[in-house]
C-alpha cells in the first residue's frame, strides 16, 4: 500500500466506473441502429470506455477499495428505435462520463489520477461533439464541458 | 541542572523571538507588494482574444460561419466563466472595476480562408496546452472548471479539422 486515497477521491473514482461501464453497455445497444459509417467510430469509442474502465478499476483495487460492478441495465433519455435515438443515447453516455471525470478532477490532488481524469474528460468531449454532429444536434459543443448546470 | 536551565533558557528565547520577530518585521517591511496575478487571467484574455479573432471571421468567411460562430460563443463563455471565478478568488476593488480588461481585445485577420482556419486552430492549440497546466496544479474547484476549458478547446480544434 502506498499512501491512501481520500474517501472523496474513492467515491469520485467509483462514479467515473458507473458511467464508463453505463457507456460500455449505451455502446453495445446503439450499434444496432446505426448507419455503417459510424462503425469506425463506434469501435474505437467502445474501446476507449474498456481501457478506462479497466484502468479505473485497477486504481480503486490499488486503492483498497471495491470497484463496483456494472448494473444489469441502465434507463434510456428516450425509446431507441432508429438512428437519432442512438445517437442522443451515446450524447448522453459521453455526456455523463465527462461529468464524471470532471468531478474526479475536482476531489483529487494526485497528479496521475489528475492526468487521467483529464484526458478522460477531453476525449468524452469529442466524442459526445461528434455524436451531436452525426445525429445533426447544435450545438456541436458546449463551451464547457462536464461544467454542472 | 545546567542541561536543564538551558532548556528553559532556549524556550524563553525561542518566546521572545516569536513575539519579537513580527515587531521588527512590522517596521522595515515596505507596504505589501501587489498580489501575483492569477493564473486564470492569461486563459480568459487567451479565450476572449479567441472569441474576437472568431467574430471577425464569420463575416469574412461565410462558407465556416457556423463553425467560427461556435468557436466565437464558446470561447466569450469560457473567458466569462473564468473571469467569475477570478473575481470570486480576489473580489475587484469596487463593483465598477472588475478584471474584465479595459480595452476589449483586438482579434487577428487572415489573408485567406486556410490561414484563418490555421491560425485559429494553432491558438486553441495553445490554450488546450496553457489551460491543462494550470488544470493540473489548480486547486480542486478550479482544476475541474479549468479541465472544463480543455476539453471545450479541443473540441473547438476538432471542429475545425
Amino acid at each position: 500500500m502506498t499512501s491512501p486515497v481520500p474517501t472523496e477521491t474513492v467515491d469520485a473514482l467509483q462514479r467515473a466506473l458507473a458511467a464508463e461501464h453505463a457507456a460500455i453497455w449505451a455502446y453495445g445497444l446503439a450499434g444496432a441502429y446505426l448507419p455503417a459509417a459510424s462503425d469506425a467510430a463506434l469501435t474505437k469509442g467502445a474501446e476507449a470506455h474498456t481501457v478506462r474502465r479497466d484502468a479505473v478499476t485497477a486504481t480503486l483495487q490499488k486503492a483498497g477499495a471495491t470497484p463496483k460492478p456494472a448494473e444489469p441495465g441502465y434507463s434510456v433519455p428516450q425509446p431507441l428505435t432508429n438512428a437519432s435515438s442512438a445517437f442522443v443515447l451515446l450524447v448522453a453516455a459521453e455526456t455523463d462520463v465527462v461529468s464524471a471525470w470532471r468531478s474526479v478532477l475536482e476531489y483529487t490532488a494526485d497528479a496521475g489520477i489528475r492526468k487521467t481524469a483529464l484526458a478522460a474528460l477531453t476525449d468524452g468531449a469529442v466524442r459526445a461533439m461528434t455524436w451531436r454532429q452525426s445525429g445533426g444536434q447544435t450545438p456541436a459543443t458546449p463551451p464547457l464541458p462536464g461544467q454542472p448546470a | 541542572m545546567t542541561p536543564l536551565l538551558g532548556r528553559r533558557a532556549l524556550l524563553r528565547l525561542a518566546a521572545l523571538a516569536a513575539v519579537a520577530a513580527p515587531a521588527v518585521a512590522a517596521c522595515t517591511t515596505q507596504p505589501p507588494a501587489p498580489p501575483p496575478p492569477d493564473p486564470l487571467a492569461a486563459l480568459a484574455d487567451a479565450a476572449a482574444a479567441d472569441a474576437a479573432t472568431a467574430r471577425g471571421l464569420v463575416a469574412a468567411y461565410p462558407a465556416l460561419a457556423a463553425k467560427f460562430q461556435l468557436v466565437a460563443t464558446n470561447r466569450e463563455a469560457q473567458a466569462v466563466a473564468l473571469r467569475k471565478e477570478i473575481d470570486r478568488a480576489t473580489p475587484p476593488p469596487s463593483t465598477s472595476a472588475s478584471t474584465t480588461p479595459s480595452s476589449p481585445p483586438q482579434g487577428k485577420t487572415y489573408p485567406d480562408q486556410a490561414a484563418a482556419v490555421a491560425g485559429l486552430t494553432a491558438s486553441l492549440g495553445s490554450a488546450v496546452e496553457q489551460a491543462t497546466r494550470v488544470a493540473l496544479n489548480a486547486p480542486g474547484y478550479r482544476a475541474g472548471l479549468v479541465g472544463s476549458v480543455v476539453a471545450g478547446c479541443a473540441c473547438l480544434k476538432e471542429l475545425l479539422s
